[in-house]
């Protein structure tokens, strides 16, 4: 009997699961039929644009109320914005001993002293992001796309990727944005990203990995104006399985949407450099 | 309406005999590049197709020397003859330094710098890179210009000497931008080292990403430049295309930005806030672009300027090992992560702070190793024992576990040279 109406809920699941994806993929794939860009040279989606994130996985990646701001004299302006996961399922897969480190990261990430502090959040010493953070910073990206070749800049400190399109090279060293190997999956790029240092976290909240980090990202773009992305990531020093993160991309469609300075190592010289000056001699 | 007009013209008489009366040239024509027969694939969207690595390394001087007098080329042996004066014994920082350099000298520069500086240079027998004026000179600066330089230089003394005798760097801003790992000047001139750009094309856009700090993102649509309020390290570039060359122009630049710094084509001091900039992307040939940059800013030089640099893309670049072996690669553009690895900015400062403290404490020059120049070999021999290394005109002294203490330098068998200076003799005798 149990038994019996354990299947049963479960054929319910199934049924309802199907109706949800039939809802949400049918009208999706009609409408990217009729109205994604497409390239004039290869008919492949046409990225080119000026895109960005609009949620605050930078906070943190798993589900994260509102709070004030770690620093409190900056109010509200340095509140913590809430938001809900990014991550399929919710939870990071973390291996015990590393989300005891996650909790040590979690409590340097915003460090109470100046100076360059490797234990605190990257972002915080104006480092390049790596990825898949570039990605969902506050800051809006472009991407560059021309047959067989692909470029992305993004706002925040000028970091970029050159994307070699079917790429077989690897990394001939680590670097912080990696380096990154492009193909298309039908109408889905996808780009594997590896050879990153193990310098750069997730987001604020302390989320890490090694050098052994993987990522495969793909965008797919839904319409004219969103990309869907997907970032699997995948580092068995750090996490019990590879998993997920996705959001929607926005396309930035102000008729001078661009591009704007934030050299953010001339935001942080201060911070640094502030007790090191000497006065000028007599 | 009438009385307008006469009035208008009056003027212009005024403005004309105010002209004849101080003697004044009449502005010159606004240079345009010299035509060229050459026509660039077109991309899918028609515009001229100009995509990939483009090298710029070069050894011609911005201003044309004054020993050449007006020729505007070297033939080729004069050419192979710099070359090698660059390869043996190394030297290219500085020609006017090098050309006086001792061996010593010499021997001290290459010790640093030969790993960086590449001779490979893209093939230009100019002997200048100013195109206009014809004097390849840099026209007169305005009074006011060369009064906020020297105050500039007054208050910041050149850092980037390539020797020891940098002066004290007591904040950060005594650096020039590149060394704070901001940006390198627009446009940009040969960088030294790594001195290529990936030049990106998408419809309605040019991008440009230099190895060494820069990414610049060039609009082709006809949008207005950033306003002045906006001003950016790199200033706001806005492109076009007319017929196949790329034309860019720039201006909005931060009134931080000033000269000096890598790939700099105005000197230290010089402030960017009025320029305005146009940049013309000639290609001449399937792997050459004419790179042609007029500098405007009549607050700081009494004419706009040209200069020009060749471009060359896709260069296979050779690499020897240290066994001979030489390998071809393509110039790939590698992640430059200046700030991440910035440690010279702090660490100079808190030297700052550490030379103070050892000048308070200073110790009469014949108890401290300053007392060692103009002493012989020998003389330091019996002082210390035998140097732990002994390189060229270097002799090294290190602790007997291995911690560097002093080096001292030899010139005709006697000192001239010793660091750190104020080092108390019994300490190298004792930790020895």
């Amino acid at each position: 009997m149990r038994k019996e109406w354990g299947r049963f809920l479960t054929r319910i699941a199934l049924a309802s699961g199907a109706a949800l994806a039939l809802m949400a993929t049918v009208p999706t794939a009609a409408h990217a039929q009729a109205a994604i860009p497409r390239t004039s040279w290869d008919k492949k989606p046409d990225l080119n644009g000026i895109w960005q994130a609009m949620n605050t996985a930078n906070w943190d990646l798993e589900d994260h109320p509102g709070g004030p701001s770690p620093v409190f004299v900056t109010g509200v302006w340095g509140a913590r914005l809430p938001g809900l996961s990014v991550v399929d399922g919710g939870k990071i897969p973390y291996k015990p001993e590393a989300l005891a480190k996650r909790e040590q990261n979690r409590k340097n990430a915003l460090t109470g002293k100046p100076g360059r502090n490797l234990d605190a959040d990257p972002e915080l010493n104006c480092f390049l992001p790596g990825v898949p953070r570039a990605t969902y910073l506050p800051h809006p990206f472009q991407i560059f796309q021309s047959p067989n070749r692909l470029w992305m800049v993004y706002e925040f400190s000028y970091a970029r990727r050159e994307i070699f399109m079917n790429g077989k090279e690897e990394a001939p060293i680590d670097s912080w944005m990696g380096w990154s190997n492009a193909r298309w999956d039908g109408d889905t790029l996808v780009i594997e990203v590896t050879g990153q240092n193990d310098q750069t976290w997730f987001d604020r909240a302390g989320n890490y990995h090694s050098d052994a980090l993987k990522v495969v990202e793909r965008y797919t773009m839904i319409d004219r104006d969103h990309i869907t992305y997907e970032a699997t990531i995948d580092d068995p020093n750090v996490f019990t399985r590879p998993w997920k993160i996705t959001m929607p991309l926005y396309r930035r469609i102000e008729k001078n949407a661009q591009l704007l300075e934030f050299r953010c190592q001339e935001y942080v010289e201060e911070f640094f450099y502030g007790e090191f000056v000497s006065p000028p001699r007599e | 309406m009438r009385h307008r007009l006469l009035m208008l013209v009056s003027m212009a008489a005024v403005a004309l005999a105010g002209a004849a009366v101080a003697g004044q040239a009449p502005a010159p024509a606004p240079f345009k590049p010299p035509a060229t027969t050459y026509t660039p694939p077109k991309t899918p969207w028609g515009d001229p197709d100009l995509q990939g690595v483009w090298d710029n390394h070069s050894n011609v001087p911005m201003e044309r020397p004054k020993n050449v007098g007006d020729r505007k080329t070297y033939t080729d042996e004069e050419i192979r003859a710099r070359n090698n004066r660059n390869n043996e014994p190394l030297c290219n920082t500085n020609d006017e330094r090098c050309a006086k350099a001792t061996v010593a000298e010499l021997d001290r520069l290459r010790a640093y710098n030969s790993f960086w500086t590449p001779n490979d240079n893209v093939y230009d027998n100019r002997t200048a890179l100013i195109e206009d004026p014809a004097d390849g000179r840099i026209p007169p600066m305005t009074p006011r210009a060369i009064e906020i330089q020297r105050a500039h230089t007054k208050a910041h003394p050149p850092t980037n000497g390539g020797d020891n005798d940098a002066p004290e760097i007591r904040h950060w801003t005594d650096y020039d931008l590149a060394e704070r790992c901001i940006a390198a000047q627009v446009p940009t001139t040969t960088m030294g080292y790594n001195s290529a750009q990936y030049l990106m094309q998408s419809p309605g856009w040019v991008m440009l990403a230099h190895e060494r700090l820069n990414t610049r993102i060039i609009p082709l649509d006809g949008r207005p430049h950033l306003p002045g309020t906006m001003g950016e390290w790199m200033g706001s570039s806005r492109g076009r295309w007319e017929g196949n060359t790329l034309v860019v122009e720039t201006q909005s630049f931060t009134d931080k930005q000033s000269g000096g710094s890598v790939g700099a084509f105005a000197d230290a001091g010089i402030p960017f806030t009025n320029f305005r900039t146009v940049e013309y992307f000639v290609p001449v040939a399937p792997n050459r672009i004419h790179y042609y940059v007029t500098v405007n800013d009549p607050t700081t030089w009494t004419r706009p300027w040209t200069f020009m640099q060749p471009w060359e893309k896709d260069r296979q670049l050779e690499y020897s090992d240290n066994i001979g072996t030489v390998t071809t690669e393509p110039y790939q553009i590698y992640e430059y992560a200046c700030h991440e690895g910035n440690n010279t900015v702090g660490n100079s400062m808190r030297g700052t702070i550490a030379a103070r403290q050892r000048e308070a404490n200073r110790q009469p020059d014949a108890l401290v190793t300053r007392s060692l120049l103009g002493k012989s070999e020998a003389e330091v021999r019996q002082m210390f024992g035998a140097p732990t290394e002994i390189g060229g005109p270097r002799w090294t002294y290190s602790t007997s576990n291995g911690i560097l203490l002093l080096f001292v330098f030899f010139e005709d068998g006697k000192v001239v040279r010793v660091r750190p200076e104020d080092l108390p003799l019994t300490d190298v005798v004792r930790t020895r």
